[in-house]
């Protein structure tokens, strides 16, 4: 059934409902409309209980009892969070999100060597990256501080070559040559130390994506 | 102090929720009338919704909307057989906690009647060792 309202408790419980839709935003849709649903439910119900006072009166009231949308988010926000993580990680959410709707499927023990599967898998890419990072930082730095030499004194490493029983070759003018490398080297370096900052949030997602699996396999094994 | 009451209360209520759908099926607008009635409870009533749902997710309650004459439909809340099992192990535990609690204030109750019958008993000896 329709729910009907004299015209200016309408125009109340609209904003109110609106009010609250802003507060759960960070909601997946289908909760959130169903959240909707429900709080819209119990004032209906609500309202048509309490018949003491005019329609403004009793609308007014049955939102105080109700609490404040911001209230009522708040006390549904923690709840929430577990599941969505907070708004800055939702792309882990939606990982997560595909692993759990991919595991929830009844595979049994199955799942269980994918899920031990792919944590490995996942494991041996991060080790990957945070070589690949450690050895750029590296890299940059010997290369910064080689340019720095080359710039400074341009016979000086030619030198070092010899006696090493090598033979220097210049493509351009030591100098330029110098400023180039230095150039590379301090990308090369910003590159590995970027890698390394936004390898925090990879180890966060990790941490995660375990936290999943861990929770999926107990369940299982339940 | 109202904080703290209010503290406690909501300690409770998850369990109170348990409670209330381990006798019958509620919608949320019937549970919160079956729980708070017209006391006045300091707990706003939306708190529940997201109790609900909380239990809900935890596999301890579930739910189906039902079409309803006097309204828009209704989201029928019943304790799953997981739910039973942990309200009958959370309520166990309540009731551990309440005895323990009664136990405690009915002791120290009897501690300070012990101590104040030394008491009149001291000052009657000292009026009686005064007027002989």
């Amino acid at each position: 059934m329709e729910i009907k309202y004299p015209k200016s408790v309408e125009k109340i419980v609209t904003n109110y409902l609106d009010r609250l839709r802003e507060y759960l935003k960070g909601l997946p849709g289908g909760d959130k409309d169903e959240f909707i649903r429900e709080i819209e439910s119990h004032i209906y119900e609500s309202y048509m209980t309490d018949t003491t006072g005019d329609e403004i009166d009793r609308i007014l009231g049955v939102l105080k009892k109700l609490g404040e949308p911001g209230d009522v988010y708040t006390e549904k926000a923690p709840g929430a969070m577990v599941r969505m993580g907070s708004r800055k990680k939702r792309p882990l959410y939606i990982i997560g999100a595909i692993l759990i709707a991919f595991f929830a499927l009844p595979l049994g023990l199955g799942a269980v060597g994918i899920i031990i599967g792919l944590t490995a898998a996942i494991f041996g890419l991060m080790i990957g990256y945070f070589a690949t990072a450690v050895s750029f930082v590296f890299g940059g730095f010997l290369g910064i501080v080689l340019s720095i030499i080359k710039i400074a004194s341009p016979g000086f490493l030619d030198e070092v070559i010899i006696s090493l029983g090598g033979q220097p070759t210049h493509f351009l003018d030591p100098t330029v040559e110098g400023i180039i490398g230095l150039a590379i080297s301090m990308i090369l370096a910003g590159l590995g130390i970027l890698m390394l900052y936004f390898g925090k949030y990879i180890f966060k997602g990790i941490k995660f994506l375990v936290h999943i699996s861990a929770a999926k396999i107990k369940e299982i094994g339940r | 102090m109202e904080n703290k009451i209010k503290q406690l209360r909501k300690g409770v209520f998850e369990l109170i929720i348990l409670g209330v759908l381990h006798n019958e099926s509620h919608y949320g607008y019937s549970l919160v009338k079956e729980i708070i009635g017209d006391i006045p409870f300091s707990i706003t009533e939306g708190t529940i919704y997201p109790i609900l749902s909380r239990l809900s997710r935890e596999g301890l309650i579930n739910y189906e909307w039902v079409e309803s004459k006097q309204g828009p439909p209704r989201k029928y809340y019943h304790l799953t057989q997981d739910g039973r099992v942990t309200f009958q192990e959370l309520k166990k535990e309540f009731d551990n906690l309440v005895g323990l609690v009664k136990g405690v204030t009915a002791k120290s109750k009897k501690e300070t009647k012990k101590v104040e019958k030394k008491i009149i008993m001291a000052r009657t000896d000292g009026v009686m060792k005064k007027n002989p």
